[in-house]
């Protein structure tokens, strides 16, 4: 609700020598500051509903604000801006005007001018000796051209409309000598009306008189609607005059009802707290937890009743004044989206393209900080959104695209994260470019182009130094930014995503903890050090009798791995990763794994001891220890015991799960011939051996011989409620003894399961591939490879003793992808699902 | 005559060392140590102290001094340095002790590289050589001391900021 500035100051002014006038100074800075933000907003929307007057409304009156309160505190460079802004702004909410694209730019840039002289006021004190003669003179020009125009325009404004069907605006507008005080009453009036079970009749709200005359219950609503009507048909005395000529008030009621004290409302209800306070104090009650957690610990360890009686209080006290002070700090990620339409606005103009902001979840909470660090990184995504993404207009329209674009960005919660999502409907990225351009700069290598999934090509924009525009704007496209992007996100703890088709779109999604604070984590043990792994990361924890581990974890080659509800995971223990020489805690007939998952894929790690999950506070390490690159800080726990937080992520590059980035940058720099793959065996009908990398392998499967099912002309089987292709990797490569298995292969396939692979073809397409025997994982360093022998295959290697052939998976993928097309259809509901064991 | 100056004094593997008391936040009994696995030996781990977490640098091995010749258990010397405090892992502490600037000399040539390095004056007591620590410049490890031998790739740094 806004404050009716101009009334409060001229107040104070009674009585300013007893007044801090830096105070009314500051609170005029942070008012108008807020203000601006709005007006900017109210400005963009504005171009689009040019005829709305209840926005004209409240844009005038907010700059009527500014200028009487920088009147009256003597900013008179402010105050002629702000006078030249406001005359423009009443021609144009009288009507006599029409919002042009001139208008709205002279008027941004008296916003932009205002915001700059607020500036220099707060840091120097003083308005600076920056002039704006030619803004002043552009906007008294532009009064110029309505008073020419003034004959045509007025007829059809909104004098003739009634009250009934201008309701919330006209006699507002109308009442130009009313303070913004009382029009800001009127529309709170107005709301109140609206949620009343009375038949309101609106105009009876125009004004704080008579709003606090019908609250008060000494006027009917409509009297003043009466009275109201008089003023319209030109009666030129005040709506108090006239109620009194109406005889339904008496002066003495008036008057009474005049200086009525606003009721208090939300906005009284809430103060202003020095952001440092909030920041102390979050830290006080961030050591209190960790107090709170010792004395637990002590508590449990005693059997004084009393203790444990007050422990268990003050525990409870503790959480919820940390839930309290939390929350203090929470602020709707709408501060941000409101600044958003002016960006959209001047950047799309500046490049001739025609862009439609649209913002979900504003409502969605984020700590203060955080909402604070991802501002910048945002307004970059969304600058790149409309100078890559969103297309020309006549492009847009070759494209069978509605000439103006969309830019989506919305926000929410999940998984006790904060979400946010930048999505265009332009060009979206090429990433075979992406993947040339980074081969050419040397950020990767071929075997590595090679083996990375099409959304690991697409992030590669977060690489520095790769920039795929053609060419280099004001705006974007210099190469620096969305690796800037993912480290400003990263330095919060939060992720960086991005995901593009080409032709539909881009999407760039962020997830951002909720609070640096604290976080949950699982605290492990292994040799004698806990480790604690965020819960964010987690999936599930195992715990497995020594004997039937030996069925789930395989160890081929040293290379562990480890079966999972039907995927293969790599599985790594946290013993030997960190090479900890102490023995083994706890109980090892059990053996128990921690499932973590990163960027979308899942491994496992092994622990001794799974302890229990502690809210933490992360304390950064020591550079010192940045070099190992495996942990992301320590904390203390409850027990007063230190643990080292485990960075996943780090892990997952070791385990290979994903191609980690500095690996790949120095492997670029070193032109590192060796290549580390983990291959997954495979026996050919033929007797051959064959060997896949294991990343392009989803899952394993097996079907049963009747889940195969027969689809124009293809085979097909029903996979978690999509009918799939199941293609025979045999088929995909060139065979010479095809007849073999096309004559046994299928004799014997009858009564056999069908051992697949689910991989994935493409971003949005998935294939079960019939694979003839998996033997098992292997993992291997690749120097030279003996040249294929035949199509679909990279070349051959030993594996194992034996010869074994690699295959190139992209171009199986690629000739499958060319066979055949099978739409993700969904399975309608009451479809069994496969058989899967 | 300059005026006479502290120096919170420990020993070594029986060498005398010392640094200027305002540069000593405190002096701890030994206390558990976090190891951070894949560090290298120099940096023995983390100590909670009052919730904060501090880095713990193993002197003898930063001057490299032989690990012999510590008797029972070592102690603890917590430093203030430009980057907050850190923890000095001693054989011993001794007293402190007031010395007179004058007696100061510049280290000889004579002193092993890895303590010349670090040593700001050398003071010749009556009784023993005290060798004052510059603690900054204690804290800045070595690069191959600094690098861990756990981690096989050297980390390429992001660019200035």
């Amino acid at each position: 609700m806004e404050k009716p500035y101009g009334r409060r100051i001229a107040a104070a002014a009674l009585s300013l020598w007893e007044l801090d006038v830096d105070e009314i100074v500051k609170e005029f800075l942070q008012e108008s500051s807020e203000n601006l933000d709005r007006l900017d907003q109210e400005f963009v929307r504005l171009e689009s509903e040019p005829e709305n007057r209840e926005l004209l409304g409240s844009i005038f009156r907010t700059v009527h604000t500014i200028k009487g309160t920088c009147g009256f505190l003597g900013f008179t460079k402010l105050e002629a801006i702000a006078h030249a802004g406001e005359n423009l702004l009443s021609l144009l909410r009288a009507g006599d005007l029409k919002l042009t694209d001139e208008i709205a730019d002279v008027l941004l840039e008296m916003a932009d001018a205002i915001r700059a002289i607020l500036k220099e006021i707060q840091t120097n004190e003083a308005e600076g000796t920056q002039e704006y003669p030619e803004l002043v003179q552009r906007l008294k020009e532009l009064q110029g051209k309505a008073a020419e125009k003034k004959a045509p325009a007025a007829s059809g404004d909104g004098k003739a409309a009634t009250p009934d069907s201008l309701p919330q605006t006209t006699p507002a507008a109308r009442q130009e000598s009313a303070s913004p005080e009382q029009r800001s009453e009127a529309k709170e009036i107005q709301s109140e009306k609206k949620g009343s079970s009375r038949k309101s009749t609106p105009a009876v709200v125009a004004s704080r008189l008579g709003g606090a005359l019908v609250r008060r219950g000494r006027v009917r609503a409509e009297d003043i609607l009466r009275a109201l009507e008089l003023q319209e048909a030109g009666d030129r005395r005040r709506l108090g005059e006239i109620l009194i000529e109406l005889g339904v008030v008496t002066a003495q009621e008036v008057n009474d009802a005049l200086s009525d004290k606003k009721p208090p409302d939300a906005a009284e209800a809430a103060i202003r707290v020095d952001v440092n306070l909030l920041e102390k104090q979050m830290n006080l009650v961030s050591e209190l937890v960790l107090l709170r957690n010792r004395l637990l610990q002590i508590a449990s360890e005693t059997n004084e009743r009393n203790l444990n009686a007050t422990v268990h209080g003050l525990n409870y006290v503790t959480s919820e004044l940390r839930k309290n002070v939390m929350k203090t700090r929470m602020q709707p990620v709408s501060q941000l989206f409101d600044k958003l339409p002016r960006i959209v606005r001047d950047v799309s103009k500046d490049l001739g393209k025609k862009v439609h902001l649209e913002t979900q979840g504003g409502n969605t909470e984020l700590d203060k900080t955080l909402l604070e660090a991802i501002k910048d990184p945002v307004t970059h995504i969304l600058r790149n959104s409309i100078d890559h993404g969103v297309e020309q207009p006549e492009k847009r329209k070759q494209c069978g695209k509605p000439e103006t674009g969309t830019v989506r960005i919305s926000a929410f919660h999940e998984g006790g994260n904060f979400h946010l999502e930048i999505a265009d409907d332009g060009a979206g990225i090429d990433a075979e470019r992406v993947k040339q351009k980074a081969l050419s700069k040397g950020l990767i290598t071929g075997p590595q182009a090679e083996k990375m999934t099409q959304s690991e090509i697409l992030n590669l924009v977060f690489l520095p130094g790769l920039s795929t525009a053609e060419k280099v704007t004001n705006v974007s496209g210099r190469g620096v930014g969305m690796d800037v992007v993912k480290t400003n996100i990263e330095k919060i703890g939060g992720k960086a995503k991005l995901d593009s088709t080409k032709t539909k779109g881009t999407t760039v999604s962020l997830e951002i903890p909720l609070t640096l604070a604290t976080i949950p984590a699982l605290t492990v043990i292994s040799g004698k050090s806990v480790f604690a792994i965020p819960q964010a990361a987690l999936v599930e924890m195992i715990a497995v009798d020594e004997a039937d581990s030996q069925k789930l974890i395989e160890m081929i080659d040293g290379v562990a791995v480890f079966r999972f509800r039907g995927t293969v995971l790599p599985l790594m223990s946290l013993r030997e990763e960190l090479k900890l020489k102490e023995a083994q805690t706890g109980d090892d007939s059990i053996v128990k794994l921690v499932v973590v998952r990163t960027e979308g894929r899942q491994f496992a790690l092994r622990v001794d001891v799974i302890r229990n999950t502690e809210e933490i506070v992360i304390k950064p390490l020591d550079k010192r220890f940045k070099s190992i690159a495996l942990y992301s800080g320590a904390a203390v726990l409850g027990d007063g015991r230190v643990a080292l937080i485990l960075d996943i992520p780090a892990f997952a590059r070791r385990a290979g799960v994903i191609a980690g980035r500095e690996a790949r940058a120095e492997q670029a720099a070193e032109g590192q011939k060796k290549e580390r793959l983990t291959l997954l065996l495979l026996g050919g009908s033929d007797g051959e051996r064959l060997a896949i990398p294991l990343e392009f392998v989803q899952r394993l499967e097996e079907f049963d011989p009747a889940a195969r099912e027969r689809m124009g002309g293809l085979d097909v089987v029903q996979y978690r409620k999509e009918i799939l292709r199941l293609a025979h990797l045999e088929d995909l490569l060139e065979n010479r003894r095809t007849a073999k298995r096309t004559e046994e292969g299928l004799a014997s396939a009858a009564k056999e399961k069908i051992s697949a692979l689910v991989v994935r073809v493409d971003a949005s397409t998935t294939a079960i591939l019939e694979v003839p025997k998996i033997l098992g994982i292997a993992k291997v360093e690749i120097d030279k490879l003996a040249p294929p022998s035949r199509a679909g295959v990279r070349g051959s290697l030993v594996v194992q003793e034996r010869v074994t052939e690699l295959l190139d998976m992209p171009a199986v993928l690629a000739k499958l992808r060319a066979e055949s097309h099978v739409p993700g259809v969904l399975v309608g509901a009451g479809t069994e699902q496969p058989h899967v064991s | 005559m300059s005026a006479s100056q502290r120096y919170s004094t420990f020993l070594l593997n029986g060498i005398c060392f010392g640094v200027h008391v305002e540069k000593v936040q405190e002096v701890l009994e030994f206390q558990d140590i976090t190891p951070i696995p894949l560090s290298p030996p120099v940096l023995p781990g983390i100590i909670n102290l009052r919730g904060q977490i501090l880095t713990t640098i193993d002197l003898k091995t930063r001057l490299g001094i032989s690990a012999a010749g510590a008797n029972g258990q070592q102690m603890m010397m917590v430093i203030r340095t430009s980057e907050g405090p850190m923890n000095l892992l001693v054989d011993k502490i001794g007293a402190v002790l007031e010395v007179d600037p004058d007696l100061f000399e510049k280290p000889t040539e004579t002193l092993k590289a890895g303590v010349r390095a670090v040593t700001m004056h050398v003071c010749k007591l009556e009784s023993h050589l005290l060798l004052v620590l510059d603690t900054e410049k204690v804290i800045q490890l070595p690069a191959e001391a600094g690098s861990s031998p756990g981690s096989e790739q050297p980390r390429i740094e992001q660019g200035a900021r």
